[in-house]
């Protein structure tokens, strides 16, 4: 299989994956150069080595912190333990994609997050608010029982955990 | 991540095939949140040429309510089985074991099918290869399952999943199950022990003494510290099963009116009379000597095995009804032809005896090796005090020269190749050289002359070149190394062979397959041993004794069913891990014992010692539990499974299928799973303990669905997760809350049942409290 995709390379047939990034159209080649996306690559090292999306953050590469959350087609998931030759179709939203492309606003989350100091190092928060978005989106109003379900898969080690879950409450009651 | 190639089927049937093109080395990926972490640490020893990702196979992603059963599609991720209304309304229990999975984003990813396809989680297991290299475990083709004398806090509490094939046991030409009787003995069940036993090898007292011990090498105990000593429980049972042979050398309960004769009474006679005599033949055996027992009583040497052991082994079989004429030389004092009309079938296992001519001068001033080993008495006058050349290097020369050595003579072995090629066991070649035996390697006698009374032997050195056609180094004259040495007696050893004189006509000797095997001649002929096979050891002719147990009595009856699967005892699969070292064995020393020609060298060892020994079995199996939280609920639920090969009941899937083994082929996808509705009056519940809440693979979970119908448990299914290799039902508590009022007082005693069983390991015994309270929880709350 190893031969056949090789040969398929210098044919000039090379396959490609298309994914939206943040409301943006990407066409990937796949292959092992710069630039391109190889089959072992998962979605946080496209995101950040070949787009330069860098606010997705990768700690435990395990699947296990949350810092690599994403949204894919409106749902949380770890960009770390997804492959991005399988995201072919998918829309995907970063930490870079909240905010107001036309006022440049800050998501009402970030916003709170601020207000809220809800982080010191800040290395856990884009997955943070990446969870809280997919939250809101589904559910805009949520009890304070269901934010720490949504958050229970992201991790703070410097134990900004609170601080996190009342910047979601307040984000929730200014979409009210 | 290393490369792969990536497959996107579009169907299952694409999908399906994608796998058995790459034949095992092709990875299906449902979610990817157990196998990407996998790849990433690249602690399997094999890392995977492709992957085919499921998730593009459209319509396996759905929640159906048939009309008596719920099915599920594989591909349905845990987020939606968990916030399924109906789900939560028609089976808590999967939803709540849903909900209970890894994090949000992992049940966003995740699903059914992948979670319970999932590899289990044991950080030996999945130790990464970047952190100094992969931990090669039991699971990955290794000796030792770390976790057994390691940290075992994450591990079954309720033994191992067993391996498919024993090493030891491989090792053993009888492939005798040793964990299996060494388990009993652990518990201090001998009888049990002694009958595991008798199903592989009927004569464990001989072989406990003078077996070369095949098994010891393959010890995967050799790689913590030392090999299982055992031939020395082996010997211990082989007497206990003889002191007590009313038990286990019993009489057919039926004679079933057919009749074996067999022509020798060496270990392939006696254990193919054994077995026949066991399945009600009538056995009678023919030894052409004065005494039963063949080599085993006539020329193996009293200080390895003493004829008592032998007579009473004897006895024994003589007790089961088997008649042994001795004396009896078949071809002259009666005629093959006449056994095989007289008998259903005839088993000729007549050994090798007939010694080898060397074709040299003088040869016949040489004494045969196995005559001197038979009749040393009559010559124990003449030979004390003198210088005697033993030629040969197998086991009959060193038998021969430690013999004499006993006698009072000076023995001196004469070998043309060097001591690492000898045939001779390497334990009685050492204990030769402890004795003061005189080796003369590399030495060719070339012819015998008497002299002035003596005989003087001209010999020439030789040297090692190439090989032979056995594989063996070939020995080669030195051109002008001629010498000669003067000896009293000469007693040549140069190897047996069959006396294939017995069976008349055209029937020809090009048999020689394999040593344990035995082979039908024409009409009621049949034939093994070392009559078969040529010199072997003891435990191999006695395996081809049961192999020609097996081909006469299938030949005899008809093809049915086969003997071994006879076997009906639940193999326990309990491991404990003892760190005590190796029984020593105690030996005299070399100059006491050359005064004991007819007393046992190597003495008894007591029960202690033997019990102990036995602990020291590894038991080998792995230890890692199934992590699945989703197989623990449908098993509960008593749910089925259906892949692209078959559709089972989930408890059926999940079962200690052996080491190796796992749950679907390579090429076996999961497409849906079904759980039927549960009826009125259903109690069901799922719990989980971990260390952190997300994330964490359980500790220990439970999962219990009762039905209760006016006010009594009807029905229940208790479900322990994590305790063991596979999710556990908790029979014994299921059993006592049939028919009762479930209160707390019931749900604290069905706890107490569910986790009586328990074996823990070092680290691991806090997982039986955690489960006992979950049970009772899961139950009354």
């Amino acid at each position: 299989m190893e031969k056949k995709r090789k040969e398929g390379v210098r044919s000039g047939k090379k396959k490609k994956i298309k994914l939206s990034v943040n409301g943006i159209g990407y066409e990937l080649e796949i292959g092992d150069k710069p630039g391109e996306v190889d089959y072992g690559h998962t979605l946080a090292h496209t995101l950040r080595e070949t787009l330069n999306l860098t606010g997705t953050k990768v700690a435990c590469d395990h699947g296990a912190c949350g810092c690599c959350t994403v949204l894919m087609d409106g749902k949380a998931v770890l960009s770390c333990m997804t492959l991005t030759v399988e995201c072919d179709g998918k829309n995907i939203t970063t930490i870079e994609g909240l905010k107001d492309n036309k006022t440049g606003a800050l998501d009402p989350i970030q916003q709170a997050f601020i207000e809220h100091s809800a982080f010191q190092c800040g290395y856990c928060t884009p997955g943070i608010i990446m969870s809280a978005k997919a939250l809101l989106m589904e559910n805009p109003s949520p009890s304070k029982e269901e934010i720490k379900e949504a958050l229970s898969g992201n991790f703070c080690r410097c134990i900004s955990n609170y601080q996190a879950i009342d910047a979601v409450i307040t984000a929730s009651n200014r979409g009210r | 991540m290393k490369s792969f190639s990536h497959y996107n089927p579009k169907s299952v049937e694409e999908a399906v095939q994608v796998l058995s093109t790459y034949d095992g080395k092709a990875k299906p990926n449902a979610g990817g949140t157990d196998l990407l972490g996998i790849l990433k640490e690249k602690s399997l020893p094999e890392y995977p040429e492709a992957i085919v990702n499921l998730k593009t196979i459209e319509g396996l992603s759905y929640i159906k309510e048939e009309e008596d059963f719920i099915a599920i599609g594989s591909l349905t991720k845990l987020s939606e089985i968990a916030g399924s209304q109906m789900v939560r309304e028609k089976i808590s229990l999967l939803a709540d074991a849903a909900k209970e999975v890894a994090t949000p984003q992992i049940r966003n990813m995740a699903t059914v099918g992948g979670n319970l396809a999932q590899d289990v989680r044991c950080w030996y297991y999945r130790y990464p290869h970047h952190l100094g290299g992969r931990i090669v475990c039991l699971r990955k083709g290794g000796t030792l399952c770390n976790a057994l004398s390691g940290d075992n806090r994450y591990h079954s509490i309720f033994g191992v999943a067993p391996m498919e094939k024993y090493p030891c046991a491989e090792g053993c030409p009888a492939k005798t199950d040793i964990p299996f009787y060494m388990s009993y003995i652990k518990e201090g069940k001998i009888d049990e022990a002694g009958e595991i036993m008798m199903k592989y090898n009927p004569i464990p007292a001989i072989t406990g003494r003078v077996c070369p011990i095949f098994c010891e090498p393959k010890c995967n105990r050799k790689s913590f510290d030392e090999p299982l000593a055992i031939r020395c429980v082996e010997r211990y049972l082989g007497d206990q099963l003889l002191e007590n042979k009313e038990k286990f050398y019993r009489k057919p309960c039926k004679e079933n009116g057919r009749s074996v004769a067999i022509v020798g009474s060496g270990p392939a006679g006696l254990t193919a009379a054994y077995y026949l005599r066991k399945k009600g033949y009538s056995v009678v055996v023919y030894e052409k000597l004065k005494n039963a027992g063949g080599m085993l009583y006539n020329t193996i040497p009293s200080y390895r095995l003493p004829k008592p052991v032998v007579k009473r082994q004897i006895e024994a079989l003589e007790e089961m009804g088997i008649k042994f004429k001795t004396g009896v030389e078949v071809g002259v004092d009666i005629r093959l032809e006449e056994l095989s009309d007289r008998y259903n079938a005839v088993f000729l296992a007549a050994g090798a005896w007939k010694e080898r001519k060397m074709g040299i001068e003088g040869e016949g001033f040489a004494i045969s090796g196995l005559s001197f080993l038979m009749s040393k008495e009559e010559l124990a006058g003449d030979i004390k005090g003198k210088k005697v050349a033993v030629i040969g290097g197998g086991n009959v020369a060193v038998d021969v020269a430690r013999t004499l050595l006993r006698m009072g003579a000076t023995p001196s072995v004469l070998y043309r190749r060097t001591k690492g090629e000898m045939p001779a066991f390497e334990e009685e070649t050492r204990k030769a050289l402890e004795e003061g035996v005189e080796f003369s390697f590399l030495t060719l006698p070339k012819a015998i002359k008497k002299v002035d009374g003596k005989l003087e032997l001209s010999c020439v050195k030789m040297r090692l070149s190439g090989k032979d056609e056995s594989g063996r180094p070939r020995p080669v004259p030195v051109k002008g190394s001629e010498f000669t040495m003067l000896f009293d007696f000469v007693i040549k050893a140069t190897g047996e062979e069959p006396e294939w004189e017995i069976i008349p006509g055209e029937i020809k000797r090009d048999i020689r397959k394999e040593p344990s095997g035995a082979y039908k001649l024409e009409g009621n002929l049949f034939i093994g041993g070392d009559f078969a096979n040529g010199p072997s050891t003891v435990i191999e002719a006695s395996a081809s004794g049961r192999a020609a147990f097996t081909l006469i009595d299938k030949w005899i009856r008809g093809d049915r069913e086969d003997f071994i699967d006879e076997m009906v005892k639940q193999r326990p699969n309990t491991s404990i891990f003892v760190d005590i070292p190796r029984v020593s064995i105690p030996e005299i020393p070399p100059s006491e014992r050359i005064k004991v020609l007819e007393g046992e060298e190597t003495p008894d060892v007591g029960w202690n010692e033997i019990k102990k020994e036995a602990e020291r079995c590894f038991n080998c199996g792995c230890l890692a539990v199934n992590p699945s939280d989703m197989a623990v609920a449908l098993i509960a639920l008593d749910g089925e499974i259906v892949t692209t090969k078959k559709r089972v009941r989930a408890e059926e899937l999940f079962t200690d299928s052996g080491l190796g083994k796992v749950l679907l082929d390579p090429d076996e996808i999961i497409k849906e799973i079904r759980i039927p509705k549960p009826k009125a009056g259903s109690h069901q519940r799922f719990l989980k303990f971990t260390l952190r809440k997300p994330v964490d693979f359980a500790i220990a979970s439970v999962a219990t669905s009762l039905v209760i119908k006016d006010g009594l448990c009807v029905d229940a299914r208790i479900v322990l997760g994590s305790l063991a290799p596979v999710p556990l039902r908790a029979k014994k508590a299921e059993e006592l809350l049939i028919g009762k009022p479930i209160d707390e007082s019931i749900a604290s005693v069905a706890a107490s049942l569910a986790l009586s069983d328990a074996k823990p390991l070092g680290m691991n015994a806090y997982k039986v409290e955690i489960g006992k309270t979950l049970v009772k929880r899961s139950i009354f709350a």
